[in-house]
């Protein structure tokens, strides 16, 4: 590989595990060290937890069951939080035992927060719900952002993380799981994206 | 150095406070978790440096672009930009940032940028010097500025006789205009000339060397130097260079010339 691939590698090595993002829950660990806030410890177990599952779907997306991915999803929410308090999760799993392509979850839950959360200036909620019908299992999770229609990168070199992952997540979910991803975005009201596995 | 900082995040703020707390040129003078707030703060023409997040989430500008607005109503201003991302260090140094660090960062760190930042904006720092020895005349990297109102250099001089301290509307109206009566509309031309004494200032890239607050006025004695003050300040050399004639054009610095003679002589 030439130098200029090589560079264009580590960026996108960078992307995939999302240092920026670990960067900033490291800084928000250190606040809480710097305040002795009693939140320290659990936040050194999630950003562990964050970064041991996202560097494994980094060496290659494998079928986890949703409880999994969803305990994953929890560690990744509570360091938003810590970080933005306006950030509210809610839990609804009525169906966890399926599997699915790891780090889907996280990825939807990722663009609710940073494309339809953040962008209100009130922060807002994401909701996480799982379950079943006669033919499917369904992971769904809900915001009330903005909507993706409002989500206008001014880097467009920085959306490899957000928005555009959602066709490569559509595949992977229907190459593995031989499933389909279903987004319905209302500008000004939110988004909603369902994972529909077959049984 | 006086400094702001934002950022959107609560923690980060109190991060940066703390490892600034142990670098003696920062001044923390103002804490914005908005940068619309930024741009609204009137103190911003006296800050020297903004240290800002890049990503504010939810805000209608990003860090740099907040960066490029700031600089538009401070040319001075130095900035650091603090941010979890190190993809934007290329956009950010394209706008002339003095610094460029990616959290979590040592106190080492931070000290670096600030230091390349004061250094940079000594460098940056117009030279103003105002000479009340024979004519007042103002320089700004030793050029005379050329004030197109006469009123406004000579309420810029009386500012100058006072040292740093403030003058009312009254007290000005007083002295620069004693024939007229003080009434509406002189005020109203007092007010017009203090205006036109900010823009002239402004023009000249050193509108921060004057202060307004609740119609009161006086200059920033830190941002200029002056014969008058290294005189009263005890310097030799300046004194010897003092022939008894100050501000001539002005008959209100009579008085002045009076007390230098007694105090010269007390010496």
């Amino acid at each position: 590989m030439d130098d200029a691939g090589e560079r264009s590698g580590t960026a996108d090595l960078a992307e995939q595990i999302n240092c920026h993002f670990i960067f900033n829950a490291l800084n928000t660990l250190k606040y809480s060290v710097i305040t002795d806030k009693p939140g320290a410890c659990s936040l050194i177990d999630d950003i562990a937890a964050y970064m041991q599952y996202r560097i494994r779907a980094v060496c290659g997306f494998e079928m986890v069951f949703l409880s999994e991915e969803i305990r994953n999803t929890e560690s990744y929410i509570n360091l938003e939080q810590a970080r933005f308090s306006y950030v509210s999760a809610e839990y609804n799993l009525d169906d966890t035992d399926f599997t699915l392509p790891s780090m889907s979850v996280i990825f939807l839950v990722e663009n609710a927060i940073h494309h339809g959360l953040l962008a209100k200036k009130n922060g807002g909620k994401v909701h996480i719900k799982s379950y079943r019908d006669s033919q499917f299992h369904y992971a769904e999770v809900c915001d009330n952002g903005t909507g993706i229609g409002e989500y206008n990168s001014k880097y467009p070199e920085s959306s490899n993380n957000g928005i555009g992952n959602l066709a490569a997540l559509a595949m992977r979910i229907e190459s593995m799981a031989g499933g389909s991803l279903l987004v319905e975005s209302v500008s000004g009201e939110g988004t909603r994206a369902v994972i529909k596995i077959p049984i | 150095m006086k400094t702001i900082v934002v950022d959107d995040e609560k923690a980060a703020i109190e991060v940066f406070k703390y490892e600034a707390s142990c670098i003696d040129e920062i001044d923390i003078e103002g804490v914005f978790y908005n940068g619309c707030d930024v741009l609204d703060y009137d103190g911003i023409r006296n800050i020297d440096l903004a240290v800002l997040d890049i990503g504010l989430s939810g805000q209608d500008m990003d860090g740099l672009e907040l960066g490029s607005e700031i600089k538009k109503k401070n040319s001075n201003i130095m900035l650091i930009y603090i941010t979890g991302d190190e993809k934007y260090a290329m956009e950010a140094i394209k706008r002339d940032a003095a610094g460029y660090i990616v959290k979590p960062y040592s106190s080492e760190k931070l000290r670096y940028a600030v230091e390349t930042a004061r250094l940079l904006s000594k460098r940056n720092k117009k030279r103003v010097v105002a000479r009340t020895f024979g004519y007042f005349d103002l320089f700004v990297d030793e050029k005379p500025v050329m004030f197109k109102s006469a009123k406004a250099k000579e309420l810029l001089a009386m500012l100058v006789d006072r040292q740093g301290g403030t003058v009312t509307t009254d007290q000005i109206i007083g002295t620069l205009w004693e024939d007229r009566p003080n009434d509406v509309s002189t005020q109203n031309l007092c007010c017009k000339i203090c205006k036109t004494l900010q823009k002239e200032l402004n023009d000249n890239g050193i509108g921060d060397i004057l202060i307004t607050a609740r119609g009161v006025r006086g200059l920033d004695t830190n941002k200029f130097e002056c014969d008058l003050y290294k005189l009263l300040d005890g310097n030799k050399n300046v004194a010897d260079k003092y022939i008894g004639e100050y501000m001539m054009e002005y008959s209100w610095a009579e008085n002045r010339a009076a007390l230098l003679e007694r105090y010269l002589s007390t010496k």
